[in-house]
């Protein structure tokens, strides 16, 4: 059946069916027609709205404004809304207010003039829209709040983003780098490495747990681990490049010093080893050496008695000169088990504070059962020190184990090293324990060889210890009148007090 | 150099043994070599003479056979030989009385100056104790009363102040005086102190 565009039944169905709200109002602003739609919208019933003015539905200051608004339009024709349609809010019975888009259409019943309103809520839309924004700001809050540098690049490797982290790692503002080629930040002789990224970004691949280097602001290098990843369009180009970077600086500096320490270690141990094995064979061969001598000079004397014939005088003098050749060989042996034992020194410039605080990690490395509390109070100020670094660790070394030996029974375990300027051209490092400390009779002939209070001491350790500090132009004392335990002081030049006396 | 002087080497290393043999007996020493401390010790003990031994030996090492040797009352000088590792036990030798430490290998007249000094060490040692016992023997003949005198003539006190000490006169100190002298074969006063001093020595263990 063809549908009589005329017929009420049409309008009705019209009126009822239409999702969007339809009011209708004469000139005074009069509600005429309030469709199904609106009760919905609004809370109202029709019976609620229909015959009251419109400004019902409308929040302040539409409320207030829109007789006056009216009025106007029948005298001078400005129109506002009418034909054009614009976003307004509305309010609901409950007074709430919710966004909405108003057409609205002007016509003539009976010679009066109507408005046909058409409402559609834009109030689901705009939460969608808040909530994106919400969501845009929290992810734009985390990338800023990272620890971890995250920016973003085009495919030309020019800078689209710079969160917190990269600026204060790199040291760039954020205006400074956005707009700008990322090179800023790449290593002249990393540049092609960049290339080589973009490269393969664009192909679509991503690069992850990448470690390089990259430069700050001041010039200085800065070990990155590096994880890059395509950016793509709404319809899935490849557009940009975005970089997730970490400063590993520290990380690799901690691994590099531990390894060093290990190294120094095992150079430690290869040499005492080597010691062992020194003296092991020195053992072996002195007991047929001596026996060579033994021999040589008991053949030297039997020979004498023989007689004083110039043959006789002859061979005596030869064994002379055997003997005296298994006593050079001896000596050969005994210098070399010392040349084992002292290796020849080389004098360079050191930060004292970083030698004291490795040869506590050595110190403490064959000590971790015996709970000993470490503290260390170095001076930043100090200048640096002319020492062979191995040979003072060595004293420091021994002071430490003995400190640490020397406190096993003792109810506190307090080692405390610490470091000061000592007068005009020196620096000293104090070494103090809480252990019992040391008998007066001890102290008296501490640095003589072979003075112990161990049981296992050979008493050649401290001694030791002296002559390597003296050969350094220093002193090493034991401090007296300590409060408690035992402190050591090692008194050193400095580099350039040295300097100045050459 | 007196032919009674025995030399008593100790050294597990037979070649090293047998050179110092050698060596000891060109320079006119009488020599006993062991092979071990324990075979040592097994041994009738030594009177006289100088006990040569290395220091690092199996079982007993030559530090161990020092103690053993004091322990026992042996009156004999030692002379360690070490190798060059062993500095530390030689120091602990040379703590417990040791004469010398010799490194391996010596020069021959390091270790028969060596000797020598010993010899003359433990000769010195064993004069003194026999003027001690010799000594104590004339002591030993006193009544408790001159031994109280004669403690206050060490003593360095005068006849005077010795009566007052001991409640009696001058002249009775003068009388057991007179008497202590006669028994003690003392020509003198110092002679007589001396003698006394001697008596009161005690002999260590090792020289």
């Amino acid at each position: 059946m063809p549908i009589d565009a005329a017929s009420d039944a049409l309008f009705s169905a019209l009126i009822a069916t239409a999702v969007d709200g339809i009011v209708v109002i004469d000139a005074r602003g009069v509600v005429q027609i309030y469709s199904p739609a609106c009760e919905r919208l609004f809370g109202y019933s029709p019976d609620e709205v229909i015959g009251k003015n419109v400004k019902l539905l409308m929040p302040q200051p539409f409320h207030g404004e829109h007789d006056q608004y009216l009025a106007n339009y029948r005298s001078t024709g400005e129109r506002r809304i009418i034909g054009i349609g614009r976003e307004v809010m509305g309010r609901r019975k409950d007074l709430t207010t919710f966004p909405m888009y108003l057409s609205v259409g002007e016509g003539e019943v009976g010679g009066e003039a109507i408005f046909v309103g058409i409402i559609h809520d834009l109030s689901t839309l705009r939460a969608a829209e808040r909530n994106r924004e919400a969501s845009d700001r929290h992810l734009a809050n985390i990338v800023e709040s990272s620890d971890d540098i995250i920016l973003s690049k085009t495919l030309d490797g020019v800078v689209m983003s710079w969160n917190a982290a990269a600026e204060r790692i790199f040291g760039y503002a954020a205006g400074e780098m956005i707009g700008q080629p990322i090179s800023g930040i790449i290593p002249p002789d990393r540049l092609s490495e960049e290339d080589d990224i973009l490269r393969r970004v664009r192909a679509g691949e991503h690069i992850s747990h990448y470690e390089t280097v990259r430069r700050h602001k001041d010039g200085r290098d800065i070990i990155v681990s590096l994880s890059v990843s395509p950016v793509r369009d709404a319809d899935g180009r490849i557009v940009g490049a975005s970089k997730i970077a970490r400063d590993v600086t520290e990380q690799r500096k901690t691994e590099n010093k531990a390894a060093e320490l290990q190294f120094e270690l095992l150079h430690v141990s290869r040499l005492s080893a080597m010691g062992q094995m020194t003296a092991a064979i020195a053992h072996e061969v002195n007991q047929p050496l001596t026996a060579v001598a033994n021999y040589v000079s008991a053949a030297r004397r039997v020979i004498s008695s023989l007689g004083s014939d110039a043959a006789a005088v002859k061979a005596r003098d030869f064994m002379e000169k055997a003997a005296e050749q298994a006593l050079r060989a001896g000596a050969i042996i005994r210098n070399l088990r010392d040349f084992v034992e002292k290796r020849e020194s080389q004098h360079i410039p050191h930060d004292l504070n970083k030698v004291v605080a490795e040869a506590v990690a050595l110190g403490l490395a064959g000590a971790a059962h015996v709970d000993v509390k470490v503290q260390l109070d170095l001076n930043s100020t100090l200048a640096p020190v002319l020492i062979d670094k191995i040979q003072i660790q060595q004293v420091l070394l021994n002071l430490i184990r003995n400190s640490i030996e020397a406190m096993a029974g003792a109810s506190e375990r307090e080692l405390v090293l610490s470091t000061a300027p000592d007068g005009p051209g020196f620096v000293a490092v104090t070494v103090a324990d809480s252990g019992p400390g040391l008998p007066d009779e001890v102290a008296a002939r501490l640095f003589q060889p072979f003075t112990t209070t161990k049981e296992q001491g050979m008493g050649i350790g401290l001694n030791i210890c002296h002559s390597i500090v003296e050969d350094h132009g220093g002193r090493i004392w034991l401090l007296p009148d300590v409060p408690r335990g035992t402190a050591f002081r090692i008194r050193l030049p400095l580099a350039s007090h040295i300097e100045d006396s050459i | 150099m007196s032919t009674e002087d025995v030399i008593f080497v100790i050294d597990d290393d037979q070649n090293v043994r047998e050179s110092m043999r050698a060596l000891l007996e060109s320079a006119g020493y009488k020599v006993k070599d062991y092979a071990s401390a324990n075979a040592f010790l097994a041994d009738k003990p030594p009177r006289s003479g100088c006990l040569i031994s290395d220091i690092r030996m199996p079982e007993m090492d030559g530090l161990e056979l020092q103690e053993e040797v004091a322990r026992r009352g042996i009156l004999i000088p030692v002379i360690i030989m070490t190798g060059h590792g062993d500095v530390p036990l030689a120091v602990r030798a040379m703590k417990a009385g040791a004469l010398d430490f010799l490194e391996k290998p010596f020069d021959d007249e390091a270790m028969l100056g060596s000797v020598r000094r010993a010899l003359e060490v433990g000769r010195q040692k064993q004069d003194e104790m026999a003027e001690a016992r010799a000594a104590q023997e004339l002591l030993a003949l006193l009544t408790p009363r001159e031994r109280h005198v004669l403690d206050q003539l060490v003593a360095g006190r005068s006849n005077k102040v010795a009566a007052y000490e001991l409640g009696i006169s001058p002249r009775t100190i003068e009388i057991h005086r007179a008497r202590i002298m006669d028994k003690m074969n003392a020509r003198s006063l110092s002679d007589l102190v001396r003698t006394a001093l001697a008596a009161t020595r005690m002999a260590g263990g090792t020289v």
